[in-house]
């Protein structure tokens, strides 16, 4: 880590804070002293001039050799070896990333003001005219020598990529295995594709991004992704981490942040729609002008293309938005108390600081805070939701809801509650998986129907609905033994007669019958009734 | 009873091929009222550098989501794509899922998308953004 006095101070402060913001989420967190650094709308004079110095930065560091940890494609490799995506550290571990990164831009390229401009894709869904200038775009001839193709590529790196993973220490080949990457082999498999183009991280400079000054704009499907609405929606969510994907801030919880994404994982709104799909379409996802290979933002070897850091300081820009939504609101802006310590103590091995130190021992709570780089982002999209300060919000009142778990006997559940003509009505109706070439896979539900009622008539005011299972059983996959379906009832509710603007008792009996007259009817396992 | 479930709300559909082909009716407990926020949950499989676009049956596209990072051959995890509350019609939304790649665009097979939900809850702040209320 930095030996630098200032530094280790402001880390030492960074990680008191960090905790507290865990904890609580305390809102009343200090006012800070304005940032030192400020990164500015790529489009503004301030940020004009942040890109001079910024192209300056990558000509210096595409001319330093591959052995150096400042070369621009070792940045790049820092990437490979360590980035998450979909799961709960991708924002603090690219702040770290991407501050890191900074100053070492900033001593560069001699401008000592150097902050990172962000591309704001909510205002301007196109790619910024100053980023296809000379290195700034990976297609520019600066970078021939190093990636015109594979093997070019591999000549330059290769080597001197082994002789550092050579040097890598147990902890850091403890998350490389738990990555997938057992040797330096399997890294460069991800590089070259294991042979497959379409799978390959590289791309050679003729093909490194598709997008072009003539031709710069986000197709409407992804600028879609940026739009206010979409960031709106990922902006409103009341925790920083939530198993339940609506509420939460973050991407899925892992025990890891080098574990890449699976079938498991899942993304939290604006990691999985405008971060993935800005990155894909610069890459040449879903473009009309798409020749294999793809360009180089698809991959881990994405920051190769100067605009990376563009694209991840709006992502961080929106991370900060987040909490000083938050903060706005009293509302808890951290990891709560019982992932505290999992989060922050997360280590991460790869970072390399201003002076070319390798920071082996960095944690997440190193970066939890913007203050670790002491920087802020004038206003872009998204800013306008951070409330006034003083502006407190409301909770509303709700009456609690009425449950009740119903008696069930094979195919008919029954339950009595109070109801009234005015209540919203809902079932969960817990229905053992039908194995694999048993037929019934759909089942109709009524509500109130007559006693012996075999067959279902969707025009019946007793039917509520029809329940299917998704997709083909599949032999090889385990199936849970029951699965729980959410039935809203409200609307057979309204054809009940006798119910009455009070509640009052009522008895409620769900049948569920095949849909198809040649299956069985289910033996129900569990149904319960919700209303409110 | 498992409240948690009441905020996974929505019906599945009879076959992924069958039901993106002829469009995937879901339906929320009721119908979202002011502040609510909805969200479609889609569970991609392995789709390579393929995307997959999801449009209302009258076609206004939702959004498009596409992996990042997935080795390739891996399923490619669950995403969330918000649904504007116009979108939904008496509680409930008539979608329409389409596959694109350089192989050009066609329905997704049920290893493509596996599985397909529609979310609500409350605004931040009120008691019924957390599981367990409508």
């Amino acid at each position: 880590m930095s030996t630098n006095p200032a530094h280790l101070r402001r880390r030492g402060f960074l990680v008191t804070a960090a905790t507290a913001a865990g904890v609580a989420a305390l809102p009343t967190a200090p006012a800070r002293a304005a940032a030192k650094y400020t990164r500015y709308d790529v489009t503004s004079a301030e940020g004009q001039q942040m890109l001079a110095s910024y192209a300056k930065g990558v000509t210096r560091m595409l001319a330093l050799p591959p052995g150096d940890p400042h070369n621009w494609f070792r940045n790049a490799f820092v990437h490979v070896l360590d980035c998450p995506h979909g799961n709960w550290w991708f924002y603090v571990w690219h702040r770290g990333f991407v501050g890191h990164f900074e100053q070492t831009v900033r001593v560069l390229s001699g401008d000592p003001n150097f902050a990172f401009p962000y591309w704001d894709w909510t205002k301007d869904p196109y790619v910024p005219e100053g980023m296809f200038k000379g290195v700034l775009t990976p297609k520019d001839a600066g970078f021939s020598p190093f990636t015109k193709d594979m093997d070019t590529f591999t000549k330059y790196i290769h080597d001197p990529m082994l002789t550092y993973w050579n040097t890598l220490n147990a902890e850091q080949r403890q998350q490389m295995s738990l990555r997938g990457y057992n040797s330096f082999d399997d890294v460069w498999a991800s590089v070259n594709g294991g042979g497959s183009a379409e799978d390959a991280a590289f791309a050679p400079t003729s093909k490194a991004r598709y997008l072009t000054a003539q031709n710069p704009k986000l197709s409407p499907a992804v600028a879609k992704d940026c739009a206010p609405s979409v960031i709106q929606d990922g902006l409103s969510v009341p925790d920083f981490y939530a198993d339940d994907k609506l509420n939460s801030f973050n991407s899925i919880k892992t025990p890891s942040h080098v574990e890449q994404p699976d079938g498991t994982t899942w993304f939290s709104i604006l990691e999985g729609l405008p971060h993935n799909n800005v990155h894909n379409y610069l890459g040449g996802v879903g473009s009309p002008n798409y020749v294999p290979p793809y360009g180089n933002m698809t991959n881990f070897l994405s920051p190769v293309d100067p605009i990376f850091f563009l694209h991840h300081a709006n992502m961080d820009r929106l991370w900060d938005v987040w909490t000083k939504i938050q903060k706005a609101k009293g509302l808890p802006f951290g990891p709560g108390k019982d992932d505290e310590q999992a989060y922050m103590t997360e280590p991460f091995r790869f970072f390399v600081s201003t002076d070319g130190t390798y920071l082996t021992n960095a944690k997440a709570a190193d970066y939890f805070s913007t203050d670790a780089f002491d920087y802020d982002y004038s206003p872009g999209s998204g800013s306008n939701l951070i409330p006034a300060a003083g502006a407190l919000v409301a909770a509303v009142a709700t009456k609690p809801p009425r449950l009740a778990s119903a008696s069930v006997a094979g195919n008919v559940a029954s339950a009595i509650m109070p109801i009234s003509s005015q209540s919203r009505l809902i079932a969960a109706i817990t229905v053992p998986v039908p194995e694999m070439h048993s037929g019934g896979r759909s089942f109709d539900v009524l509500l109130n129907a007559p006693p012996g009622t075999t067959q279902a008539n969707s025009t019946s005011p007793n039917f509520v609905a029809r329940i299917s299972f998704f997709g083909p059983a599949m032999h090889h996959m385990k199936m849970g033994e029951h699965a729980t379906f959410i039935v809203p009832l409200s609307a057979a509710l309204a054809n009940l007669k006798g119910l009455t603007k009070t509640a009052a008792d009522t008895k409620l009996t769900l049948t569920v019958l095949p849909a198809s007259g040649k299956s069985k009817a289910p033996v129900l396992k569990e149904v319960s009734f919700k209303a409110t | 009873m498992n409240t948690a479930g009441f905020l996974l709300t929505g019906i599945l559909s009879v076959s992924v091929s069958a039901a993106v082909a002829d469009g995937i009716s879901l339906t929320l407990p009721h119908p979202p009222r002011d502040g609510d926020r909805v969200a479609l949950e889609i569970r991609a499989g392995s789709i390579g550098h393929r995307f997959i676009q999801v449009s209302t049956e009258s076609g206004e596209l939702l959004g498009s989501i596409s992996t990042f990072g997935v080795p390739a051959g891996k399923p490619g995890g669950t995403f969330l794509v918000p649904v504007p509350l116009d979108a939904v019609h008496g509680g409930r939304l008539d979608v329409r899922l389409t596959i694109s790649g350089s192989d050009g665009e066609r329905t997704p097979t049920a290893a493509e998308v596996t599985g397909i939900r529609l979310l609500m809850a409350g605004p931040p702040g009120r008691p019924d953004s957390k599981p367990g209320h409508e």
